[in-house]
């Protein structure tokens, strides 16, 4: 299998079929763009999402990032390679808004029928930045555990950044199956959490940093609890 | 037509709509209905009114529109409803959650 390559602008022409705004989730496609979809992810185990963030969301967005606090994040690795090292931020209520917006009934329901993943109770992510220097790296893994069912990043860089990409390989033989860069702004990926595959994030290169808010859809019930928790107490917008 | 004509005149500014503001998000998560004013980080779930008439001032319908629909979708006379869309509508703005929309070109 050759990778398949995908750039943020090759897929620009279907425009925003899935979108997350201020009033909820949009969804515009017809049922034989859905399929397109699912047949796709069922192809390279990855699907983007042009145009997720409703625009003049992703700028509200992208100016309350700049008011954030971030620490360095070190993740747990067993202590075989070196760990993979990324900027988190602490969390906040953009960081509380962006659960709320990708927490929605409607849009569960979409990611389901892309995926076929079966029924999605929860989403847990945080947001992320990816500098362009050398201790700031991924490696590959699964991310398999806690229910996680499917993978979902949204580009929050303020700028297209080069290298970052989304490479998922074959478990067993390690060839690389899929390669995304997500630098449209605002744009989604979303891709399979499986033991029979790996992902990892591209070294950023250039001068130019990534930033994403990432995490995975779950099993688990809904936890309305949990987005009120993290709205209330954390700080106004 | 008298008693359309009476719940018309009972409302002020009736025919005027209402829209959400800037400052307000909604989403419905398992199955309710939830608003979040982003300057104030207040959160109000809906009740299933509520949430219809949420819906439909997203869509931008004017409030005798509105009264009219949600008078059909559950069986209450328009004269109910009068009172009680004016007064959610009225704790809406006051949260400022929603504000009056003119349309100009009518």
């Amino acid at each position: 299998l050759r990778p398949t390559l995908t750039s943020a602008s090759s897929q620009k022409g279907y425009g925003p079929m899935i979108q997350l705004s201020r009033l909820g989730t949009s969804v515009s496609g017809a049922d034989k763009d859905i399929a397109g979809l699912r047949g796709e992810f069922e192809r390279v185990h990855c699907v983007k999402l042009p145009g997720l963030l409703e625009p003049g969301l992703f700028q509200f967005i992208q100016r309350q990032l700049a008011n954030a606090k971030w620490y360095t994040r070190t993740h747990d690795w067993g202590g075989k390679t070196p760990p993979p090292v990324e900027l988190c931020m602490e969390q906040n209520s953009v960081s509380a808004l962006l659960h709320f917006l990708v927490s929605g009934d409607k849009f569960f329901r979409a990611i389901e029928q892309i995926t076929g993943c079966g029924t999605i109770g929860h989403f847990e992510g945080r947001v992320y930045r990816m500098l362009p220097v050398a201790d700031h790296f991924d490696q590959w893994h699964s991310d398999v555990g806690m229910g996680r069912l499917i993978a979902l990043s949204i580009n929050l860089s303020e700028q297209v950044y080069g290298g970052g990409a989304l490479q998922i390989r074959d478990h067993d033989s390690l060839e690389i199956i899929h390669e995304v860069q997500n630098t449209g702004f605002g744009d989604g990926i979303i891709f399979r959490v499986t033991p029979r595959l790996q992902h990892r994030v591209s070294n950023v290169e250039g001068n130019v940093e990534k930033a994403a808010f990432a995490g995975w859809f779950t099993a688990q019930p809904g936890s309305q609890a949990s987005v009120e928790y993290r709205l209330f107490g954390q700080g106004r917008l | 037509v008298a008693t359309q004509r009476m719940v018309d005149e009972h409302v002020p500014g009736a025919a005027s709509r209402f829209r959400p503001t800037s400052d307000a998000v909604s989403n419905c998560i398992g199955g309710e209905t939830v608003l979040i004013h982003m300057r104030t980080s207040r959160i109000f779930k809906l009740n299933r009114t509520t949430s219809r008439l949420w819906e439909l001032l997203v869509a931008g319908r004017d409030q005798n529109t509105i009264r009219r629909t949600m008078s059909e979708d559950f069986g209450v006379s328009e004269i109910e409803l009068t009172s009680e869309l004016q007064r959610i509508l009225a704790l809406l703005q006051q949260e400022g959650l929603i504000e009056a929309h003119t349309d100009l070109c009518q």
